[in-house]
């Protein structure tokens, strides 16, 4: 007997060690498995950790710049400016201890080479304050002095040192004015430290600001500090009282709050994307345990001869994948940080967010584990209960069960789930996301029902593209291709199981490229009906979707309509808004000149013409997109209430217009309206033309001039550019979401892996008989690399096919509703790339399978038994 | 001893799948010491394979990642049992197949005549009524099924009952009974010990078995 009391030559303690056996004699199995649940968890994780720091990051912004204010008076979502005389309104509210007036803008850091980056960490945030006053932000001068003269600036400590900017150095900027340089009189801190994830911020005396600015008039937000034991709350209904409905009073908790909600569709798309990791790994235990299961039915029958119940076999079965699972969680928890890292970056690149650090929470984690555990208790639980219906007479036949073929019950429960999910589920994608918690489940659910459907109806789609694809392997490789074809078709579930995992994750990302590229082809389409502009003035980077730029000042504009080559220069003001007027989406609020817009915009107005369209504009009137006008029911005619941060108006609907600008969620006023109630008077964009044809070069050429030396912020594009740059903007969200798709299409890479060495053992003695009858290791080799081409090929084409009918079926449905302009366009370009994407995965795929097929002893393949 | 005879499709596997409780009759009934199991639900089934039955298999259905001595245990293992309980048991059953010295060996180390007195040793493991045995020596040469045989007469000169199904008529000699079956029904028996005897039985039930149902007249 052995120390442990247990028999010799016996390691086992107990039934539960019989599957931690059978798991050590299948490592590669045990480890494509446990690779496909750390990709899961780790997107899982990785994406909940990106969602967390996102929030932390906009409600730590708030905290850290508003240490010491109460309460924030400004324009609602932080749109539009307060007239100048709020200010001393706020100021005789009872409970209000002091009331700070304060400009804000954007500035650019010039490097030695006089070019003003766009980048982030030569972006400042400035803001022109009363340095007489009490400071709302509670910050600190760690060194240096705090600006007395108008040239001076302070800056906030984090950036500086990043920067390597010292007090008493000299910072030459660009401005919505142009060019100025500064001394840094000083560096300060905040009382929380202060992370935007590379952007600077910076204070300067308010009248330097509105020069700077070209803000007269006005106050882009008012701080105020409340009198000792004043509630909050108080003091918000208070100031509430006696400034206009368009004005937003809110402590700086819910500000943060408010940017936080703002975020709240794209955290419902991140947890979607990354759940797909989630989905095909679980589809992968699915497939990998079944394999298993079938494998050893002799084993398992034998157990059950020899007493052991269903159900312990069944557990067993779960219990094996469990431990796997709870390696591949922790491996996976990892991997989420690095993946994190790696979002978090591209979000700043991408979308300019200042995210902080890493927000890291054990909440996080515990979540991402436990959705590792029930992926892991879902995909096993099939092939559970199929080896716990294993009979003990299977131990005595040792009959290995064939294979189901696919039936009509499948493919009408496939289709049932595929059809409504598709329905639901687009209408949840394309309604405007305003829903809440409970749409958006009920519209994730559906997409997942969708997919569900999809893997049900995979064996009908892809046997047939299987058996299409083996007639060209059969005439170039008589032997090889017959044998992988034969293969894949007798096991026809397991082949479509393992290429579902392909057709689901592949047909997002044409889902997502096909939208892209509809979008940005129809958008070109709207632009080039539209521009009657030669070029666009703008800040460098400027994109409607991007992060915030400062305003052009009308200084710039002025200048550029006496260049000697320009026609008209006419601004266009953009706002975005989380809240349009009379409606709970987001959208684009916009202000022309009425005068001048239709001599460089050529849109087509419903309801009116464009001339009567800009009389009425002039008129105080408003034109709202399709979007608005179908979400709203507001018809020509009809009054749309504007509650601005200057003035609350009610403003006739003249015209109605079709674009995809924004989805259609657009208000356009006049310039004098929206200053008047929205306190706004810089120029976002301005439209330029030439003053005759012949000289459009010669205008370049000035504007350029002009750029280059007085205003190094902005930019000269034109209309070709114009629509790449509103084309990258698109791109690259929808790029972001395919590369988070990546990683499932990784784990489907495992499953076709798992599938091949599984097919390598099943096929030994087969691949005995081809060597020992002179057939040579490349030749096997060969077999085994066609079966892979087979399926990451059948996989591909039929997820380019899902995709394409999924993304074609909505579409047509958003057409037919809101987006009347767009037209369906078909990405070839990522379809080649998907179709090349199959062929890699499937050489990859078979490397290590093809290798231990070829290295099959022949002699010992025979006897295999 | 029973051994059961009789030429292909007589029934003498479905015979003892039924006995073994591992399959259900279409039609009548079966007992033991005067319980009937044919109508139990398949976990009472389960209980009576796991502590009334012990089975060997022709194909000997070891586990092929286990060692001799945790084949032995499977059993135990089975029951949900601590393998420590069994520790004794286990070396006294692999000592009394001649196996003592091979506890730690893999099935793929073993020969076929080791790895079916394994076998036998994982049957007896918890002390069954009952041990079913589907052509013991089937898959061995005559030196190794020899070996086994006498191992098994040895088992039941101990007191274990023991049914077995063989195509051996030596084997079959070796029991006390011999039953021949014959399209799903008994014909005929003859005493063990007489190999001889044992070998004309059975020609005669392949050939009709008319001298057998004459003689039993």
């Amino acid at each position: 007997m052995s120390s442990s009391g247990l028999p010799s030559g016996v390691r086992l303690h107990g039934f539960a060690g019989i599957g931690l056996r059978s798991l050590r004699t299948r490592p590669l199995r045990s480890v494509l498995t446990t690779a496909g649940i750390v990709l899961g968890v780790g997107m899982a994780f990785g994406v909940m950790i990106l969602v967390t720091t996102i929030h932390s990051s906009f409600g730590n912004l708030f905290s850290a710049i508003y240490g010491n204010t109460t309460v924030i008076v400004s324009g609602k979502s932080m749109v539009g400016s307060v007239p100048e005389e709020t200010l001393a309104k706020v100021q005789r509210v009872d409970g209000v201890e002091a009331a700070v007036g304060g400009i804000s803008g954007i500035f650019r850091v010039i490097d030695e080479n006089g070019e003003a980056s766009s980048g982030r960490d030569a972006t400042l945030f400035v803001s022109g304050v009363d340095f007489d006053a009490p400071d709302p932000s509670g910050s600190e001068i760690v060194s240096g002095r705090e600006p007395s003269g108008p040239r001076d600036i302070e800056l906030e400590q984090g950036w500086a040192e990043q920067q390597g900017i010292e007090a008493g150095d000299r910072l030459r900027l660009a401005t919505p004015s142009g060019v100025t340089q500064l001394n840094v009189a000083g560096i300060f801190a905040l009382r929380t430290s202060l992370d935007l994830g590379g952007y600077g911020t910076a204070a300067l005396p308010v009248a330097t600001a509105r020069e700077l600015t070209g803000k007269r008039g006005v106050w882009d937000e008012i701080d105020v500090i409340g009198a000792d034991g004043v509630a909050a709350a108080t003091l918000q209904r208070r100031i509430a009282a006696v400034v206009g409905p368009g004005v937003e009073v809110a402590t700086p908790a819910g500000r943060g709050e408010e940017a936080n909600e703002a975020m709240a569709g794209l955290d419902i798309v991140l947890y979607f994307f990354s759940g797909m990791a989630i989905f095909v790994g679980a589809f992968l235990i699915l497939n990998s345990f079944s394999m298993t299961v079938l494998q050893r039915i002799r084993e398992i029958g034998t157990l059950r001869a020899l007493g052991a119940s269903r159900r312990r076999v069944a557990t067993s079965v779960v219990g094996e994948a469990l431990i796997l699972a709870v390696v591949g969680c922790l491996l996976g928890l990892a991997l989420g940080v690095a993946l994190a890292e790696v979002l978090a970056a591209a979000m700043r690149n991408l979308f300019g967010l200042p995210l902080a650090n890493l927000d890291i929470t054990a909440g996080a984690a515990v979540v991402a584990v436990i959705v590792g555990l029930l992926a892991t208790i879902a995909g096993s639980l099939y092939p559970a209960l199929r080896a716990g219906r294993i009979s003990p007479i299977q131990a005595l036949t040792g009959g290995a069960e064939i294979e189901r073929r696919p039936g009509l019950r499948r493919a009408l429960a496939g289709t049932a789930l595929f059809l409504p999910g598709l329905a639901v589920g687009g209408l949840f994608w394309f309604s405007n996301q305003s829903g809440g918690a409970l749409a958006a489940l009920v519209g994730v659910g559906s997409t997942v029902t969708m997919f569900v459907g999809m893997v049900l109806l995979a064996p009908f789609v892809v046997m047939p593209i299987v058996r299409l694809l083996a007639i060209p392997a059969r005439v170039l490789m008589p032997a090889e291709g017959r044998l992988a074809a034969d293969s894949l078709r007798a096991n026809p579930l397991r082949t479509s199981a393992t290429a579902a995992a392909l057709v689901v994750t592949l047909s997002v990302v044409v889902v997502n490229s096909m939208l892209s590229a509809s979008f940005i082809g129809s958008i070109d389409d709207e632009l080039d009906a539209r521009f009657a502009r030669d070029l666009t003035v703008q800040p460098a980077g400027y994109s409607e979707y991007g992060p915030p730029m400062s305003g052009i000042d009308s200084s710039l504009r002025r200048k550029v309509a006496a260049l000697p080559a320009a026609g008209t220069v006419t601004p266009r003001r953009i706002v975005y808004m989380t809240h349009l007027p009379g409606s709970e989406e987001p959208g684009l609020l916009t202000a022309v000149d009425p005068d001048q817009w239709s001599r460089v915009d050529h849109s087509e107005y419903e309801g009116a013409s464009a001339a009567e369209t800009m009389t009425g504009l002039a008129g105080g009137g408003a034109v709202i997109g399709k979007g608005l006008a179908d979400e709203t029911g507001l018809a020509i005619g009809e009054t749309l209430v504007l509650k601005g941060a200057s003035d609350t108006a009610r403003v006739p609907v003249v015209a109605t217009v079709d674009t995809l600008e924004a989805n259609g969620n657009l208000v356009t006023l006049s310039l004098a309206t929206m200053k008047r109630v929205y306190g706004i008077d810089s120029d976002s964009v301005l439209a330029v033309t030439a003053a005759s044809p012949g000289q459009r070069k010669q205008l370049d050429g000035e504007v350029e001039r002009l750029l280059e030396r007085d205003y190094p912020g902005f930019e000269a594009v034109s209309n070709e550019e114009f629509k790449a740059q509103y084309g990258d903007a698109i791109d690259q969200q929808f790029a972001f979401f395919n590369a988070i798709i990546g990683i499932a299409v990784v784990v489907g890479l495992l499953g076709i892996i798992n599938t091949l060495s599984m097919s390598v053992l099943e096929r030994t003695r087969e691949i005995g008989v081809l060597r020992a009858l002179g057939g040579s290791r490349w030749r096997v080799r060969r077999t085994m690399l066609d079966e892979s081409l087979l399926i990451s090929l059948a996989g591909s084409i039929a997820g380019i096919a899902a995709g394409l009918f999924v993304g074609a079926a909505w579409i047509f449905s958003i057409r037919e509703s809101t987006l009347v302009g767009l037209k369906l366009q078909i990405p070839a370009g990522i379809l080649i790339v998907i179709a090349i994407l199959g062929v890699l995965i499937g050489t990859l795929a078979a490397i290590l399978p093809a290798r231990r097929a070829a290295h099959l002893d022949p002699l010992k393949a025979l006897t295999y038994e | 001893m029973v051994a059961i005879m009789g030429p292909s499709g007589s029934g003498k596997s479905t015979l003892l799948h039924i006995l073994g409780a591992l399959d259900r009759p279409d039609g009548g009934s079966v007992e033991i010491d005067g319980r009937r199991y044919d109508d139990l639900p398949d976990r009472e089934l389960t209980n009576l394979r796991g502590e009334v039955f012990g089975f060997v298999f022709q194909f000997f259905n070891l586990l092929p990642t286990l060692t001799a001595a945790e084949n032995v245990l499977v059993p135990a293992l089975v029951n949900g049992e601590r393998p420590a309980r069994y520790a004794e048991r286990v070396e006294e059953l692999l000592a009394k197949v001649g196996l003592g010295d091979r506890a730690a060996h893999a099935p793929t180390e073993l020969s076929g005549g080791e790895q079916q007195r394994v076998a036998i040793a994982r049957a007896l493991l918890r002390r069954p009524r009952l041990v079913l045995a589907d052509e013991p020596t089937g898959n061995l040469d005559s030196s190794a099924g020899g070996t086994v045989m006498s191992l098994l007469r040895d088992v039941v000169d101990e007191g274990q009952t023991v049914v077995m199904v063989t195509h051996d008529p030596g084997a079959a000699a070796l029991a006390d009974r011999v039953v021949f079956l014959r399209d799903g029904a008994i014909v005929g028996e003859v005493a063990g010990g007489d190999t001889g005897a044992v070998i004309d039985a059975f020609r005669d039930v392949e050939a009709g078995g008319g001298a057998l149902q004459r003689a039993l007249a």
